[in-house]
């Protein structure tokens, strides 16, 4: 399969790729990843078939796995805007609790 | 360029005897520092104060009878993808060359809960992505054993750092054998256990749904006894596992006698060097003389695998590295223009070569009719793989290969980049399936540079992997 003629992998494919990855690429930068991501798609089309690909694609996640999440009630508008930022930014506690091997830190 | 070795269980001792004092042994971890890092290069950050208050404070602790526990006074350090409270963490990236996190990552808090002192903070290729440590836009590592060589990727800092015996243990992570492959390179252990058996809370994520966190030693009982510290349920990482923590230490010595282990000689690649094929043999024939019997056996292809993997990770990279836009992490680049162009330009100047190349085919993957071509059969192929493996670890307790197709190679030989991505070609069938691996240095190569062997197990069987890693350690009876 060809897949120059089904999607154009060209420099204005790449810099609508760069627009959507929010990366400035220079025109050097363009050319070159150009050539290199054609490279890696050809490699990628020889990917095959393998297992039964009419399985789902993933795992339920069995229940023995799953943790109790608690669900605390979520900050006002208001007391979230008048807060005012300290140096490092502004950190609100969302876990309680780290089974942490001599106690908490 | 090495110190002679060091090993948590001869430093557990030392300390227990009192023959040197943590503040001591620290003091002696930053004297080899002096000595080797010049040519090494493995430490990108190297907290001397913090170290050395840390253990004043342990030996306090001794000397008051309140050691918190045995490893108390033990040097360490961390791959720089760690997040560590107070000490910098640039993931070997300009975009975070000057990021100082508000907190640690949980394995770093559960090693320094149990007094271990926290060196540094070690190189590795930028954001993990890469098998030489040559995309670390911060410096330079070089393989302990040739400085002319590489030292593997992407945790070449730690593993470097054990080879030259800075360090007893160092921590690192594995997305497609990022801890075995650079572990092999230099001839140390390097065990990435099961996906969700070590939390992830703190470290900044390449691929979620791979990515693990792991150790390098420079022996299996050191492995054994830093994996029963780290190992354990966080309620901070939803997919940490609650599975019951068994006593490695204890099982570690336990020998394979009964086992079944399937061996697969060119890891499904076809061919491999004499020197390769040699290790292997010299692996198989010490499990059998140990009392375990010892099958070939054929795994899917590999180069399938390998662009499963590179698909996977690309995507979901280039998801999870949206969040560094120069403004919450990162460099901002001066800018009169609109955010859009603001971020643009802080990430076309912060990230390096090769994460750029990540991101921007992930990104592609993911548009038009790419998703349906490419990352649906991509993940499809993971579901395959796991579940050949998952049938191939139903009739066989362990599975053996190499761990890299070659020793270390030399720094200036040119790879491409999917040349570079062939380096993973061993080691991501373990990483698509979640199993425990651990890389254990068996023979050399025709350079002298070491060699790697990997063991496999099922998904929570860890201590099969670390009695079989105890017999090729203790190798063949002369």
């Amino acid at each position: 399969m060809n897949m120059q003629k089904e999607q154009p992998t060209d420099e204005t494919w790449l810099k609508h790729i760069a627009g959507l990855a929010c990366i400035d690429l220079t025109e050097a930068e363009i050319r070159r990843y150009t050539a290199e991501l054609n490279r890696l798609l050809l490699a990628l089309d020889g990917m095959k078939a393998f297992g039964d690909s009419a399985e789902g694609l993933t795992d339920g996640i069995p229940e023995s796995e799953l943790r109790e999440d608690t669900v605390g009630s979520c900050l006002p508008r208001e007391e979230l805007l008048s807060a005012s930022a300290s140096a490092d930014g502004v950190y609100y506690l969302i876990s309680h609790g780290r089974e942490l091997w001599g106690g908490a830190v | 360029m090495r110190n002679p070795p060091l090993t948590v269980t001869s430093l557990v001792q030392a300390l227990e005897r009192r023959e040197l004092s943590a503040e001591e042994l620290t003091g002696e971890v930053l004297a080899r520092l002096d000595r080797t890092e010049p040519v090494v290069g493995a430490f990108l950050t190297v907290d001397a104060e913090g170290a050395l208050a840390a253990a004043r404070r342990s030996d306090c602790r001794r000397a008051h009878g309140e050691t918190l526990h045995p490893m108390d006074g033990i040097p360490f350090a961390v791959k720089d993808n760690f997040c560590t409270a107070g000490v910098r963490t640039t993931c070997a990236s300009r975009m975070l060359e000057h990021y100082i996190p508000p907190y640690s990552a949980t394995v770093v808090s559960r090693l320094q809960s149990a007094g271990c002192v926290l060196m540094g903070k070690l190189n590795m290729d930028e954001f993990a992505m890469g098998s030489s440590t040559q995309h670390s836009a911060l410096g330079i590592t070089r393989n302990p054993l040739n400085p002319e060589c590489v030292p593997g990727g992407s945790s070449g800092g730690s593993a470097a750092a054990v080879a030259a015996g800075e360090l007893p243990f160092a921590i690192g992570s594995d997305t497609g054998g990022s801890i075995r492959q650079p572990a092999a390179f230099c001839g140390v252990m390097g065990f990435k256990p099961t996906y969700g058996l070590l939390s992830r809370y703190g470290l900044i994520s390449f691929a979620p749904s791979l990515d693990c966190v792991g150790i390098i030693t420079g022996t299996v009982a050191d492995a054994a006894q830093v994996l029963q510290l780290t190992a354990g349920r966080d309620p901070l990482d939803a997919t940490c596992l609650s599975a019951g923590i068994p006593d490695f230490a204890e099982t570690v010595g336990a020998g394979v006698k009964g086992l079944r282990i399937a061996v697969v000689p060119d890891a499904g690649m076809g061919s491999t060097s004499a020197f390769l094929s040699r290790a292997v043999l010299y692996a198989t024939e010490c499990l059998r003389d140990a009392g375990a019997t010892a099958e070939e056996a054929v795994l899917p292809s590999p180069e399938q695998a390998l662009l499963s993997y590179c698909t996977v990770s690309a995507v979901e990279a280039a998801s999870n590295l949206a969040r560094f836009d120069g403004i919450r992490f990162g460099t901002a680049q001066a800018c009169e223009e609109s955010p859009e162009t603001r971020i643009s330009a802080a990430r076309g100047a912060g990230f390096g070569e090769e994460v750029k190349r990540r991101i921007l085919l992930g990104t592609a993957l993911l548009t038009g009719s790419f998703r349906e071509r490419y990352y649906l059969p991509a993940c499809r192929l993971r579901r395959g793989i796991v579940q050949a493996m998952a049938s191939l670890l139903e009739r066989y307790d362990l599975l053996l290969m190499p761990t890299a197709p070659g020793g270390a190679f030399r720094a200036d030989q040119p790879l491409s980049a999917m040349d570079m991505r062939k380096m993973d070609l061993c080691t991501v069938y373990a990483s698509l399936a979640g199993i425990p691996a651990m890389s254990v240095p068996v023979g050399e190569d025709e350079s002298g540079m070491p060699l790697g062997i990997q063991i496999m197990a099922s998904r929570l069987h860890e201590d099969l992997i670390l009695r079989a890693a105890q017999v090729l350690e203790n190798g063949k009876p002369d």
